[in-house]
């Protein structure tokens, strides 16, 4: 058959569902009755769903190139490094520990507080770029949905509230999951690494919360142990503490 | 709070942000299992991800999901296995009858299937020859949806009567490629 301008007007109208109810009927009817129209029609939507999908992979894979994106490796801890060196060194004089220690206090100390107003600076940043909690059907959502709105609008203490309330929702599930499934069988697993998503993010909110509130060594803490884990934030953690 | 039907219109309207966020938030997940349960190798885990995602978007654009039963997220899941079933036949003798029941949501053949991503292959070759102005109008066409007259004026067409021309020569050619090789 020698598809016209029409025709693929008509192919595209339904396959968009853009074609009225006596048109999709008559179409319809059509392709029951007219092989060489079926053919048409099959070559047709074949063709458009392979231009879709070199979109839909095209996109997916950019995707990708952007979460593979090199994170340089976090820096040795300075007080690890600090604490080698003082151990390496041999017996100190104490006149010469004491001027290192006040030294050492003073610095810290500026440092400390230079470090909270920038950490609480920086998180501003990462809370305004906070994307909604990605849909996955999970029953915490609602829960984690709140915490982004509190976080958005800066009611601090409701976020705490909310993390605390969806912790214990996770830790529920888990209960109930541990005891009605055997632990592995797929839908347990599936449901353990839906909670495991959902703690994840969980933790993240926290941390972002934390250096929020000036709370530097426990972001501090838990930006560490969202770094070395697997969690999705584990970059941003990382980066955040560069 | 979006719901699975949310995310359905989503994938029907190529919406980059539901898709990527769908992508994203499951990811993690599905690697896990697939990694856990059946020890294969990142990278084709990645390309099985990849795949699914795709299958889910060709099952949602086919209309296949709309009387679903189970979640979205399980859906990928069952789509993923029997991919990798099809793919992999000692992956097909581990696979139980109670695994099998619960795909029915794809297509049940696996012969069939492997025959019909042949196919597509052949296809998806063909579409990555197009240049331009084919590779352009089409995807803005059947991929961003745009209009007749949003496309003339990005591409600089005098009228729509263009474009549609434009368009019908193009999906003309590429369907005589097609045909050229079935």
């Amino acid at each position: 058959m020698n598809t016209t301008e029409k025709d693929i007007e008509l192919f595209d109208g339904y396959m968009d569902g853009t074609l009225s109810d006596t048109e999709r009927a008559q179409f319809e009817e059509r392709l029951r009755s007219d092989e060489a129209f079926r053919k048409a029609y099959k070559l047709h939507s074949d063709v458009v769903l392979g231009i879709q999908r070199k979109e839909l992979k095209a996109m997916l894979q950019e995707q990708e190139k952007q979460a593979d994106n090199p994170i340089e490796a976090t820096p040795e801890d300075t007080n690890e490094v600090n604490a080698a060196r003082a151990s390496s060194g041999g017996a100190r004089k104490v006149k010469l520990f004491v001027s290192l220690a006040a030294a050492a206090c003073f610095f810290f100390g500026v440092f400390i507080v230079h470090d909270t107003f920038r950490m609480a600076n920086l998180v501003g940043e990462y809370i305004t770029q906070l994307e909604q909690p990605l849909p996955r059907g999970s029953g915490v959502e609602e829960t984690l949905q709140l915490v982004y709105d509190d976080l958005q609008q800066g009611n601090y203490s409701e976020a705490q509230e909310n993390i605390d309330k969806a912790r214990e929702l996770v830790h529920d599930e888990q209960i109930i999951i541990h005891g009605l499934t055997k632990e592995t069988d797929e839908e347990s697993l599936y449901h353990q690494q839906m909670l495991k998503l959902d703690s994840d993010e969980l933790d993240w909110y926290q941390a972002l919360l934390y250096a929020k509130t000036h709370k530097v060594f426990k972001a501090k803490k838990l930006l560490k142990q969202i770094a070395k884990s697997d969690s999705r934030y584990k970059d941003d953690a990382a980066a955040m503490l560069r | 709070m979006m719901t699975d039907r949310q995310i359905i219109d989503g994938f029907r309207n190529n919406d980059r942000k539901i898709i990527n966020g769908f992508y994203a938030a499951n990811k993690g997940a599905f690697l896990n299992h697939f990694r856990n349960s059946y020890g294969k190798s990142e990278e084709y885990l990645l390309d099985l991800y990849q795949d699914a995602n795709v299958t889910l978007w060709e099952n949602i654009q086919k209309g296949k999901l709309g009387k679903m039963t189970s979640t979205l997220t399980t859906y990928l899941f069952a789509v993923g296995k029997y991919k990798m079933m099809a793919n992999d036949r000692k992956f097909k003798e581990m696979t139980t009858e109670m695994d099998l029941q619960n795909l029915d949501l794809v297509d049940s053949d696996a012969e069939e299937m492997e025959e019909k991503e042949e196919k597509e292959r052949k296809i998806d070759e063909i579409v990555n020859k197009m240049t331009y102005p084919c590779s352009d109008i089409l995807r803005m066409h059947y991929w961003e949806k745009l209009s007749g007259e949003e496309i003339a004026m990005q591409m600089k067409y005098a009228s729509t009567d263009a474009v549609k021309t434009q368009k019908y020569k193009c999906m003309q050619k590429l369907k005589q490629a097609v045909m050229a090789v079935f």
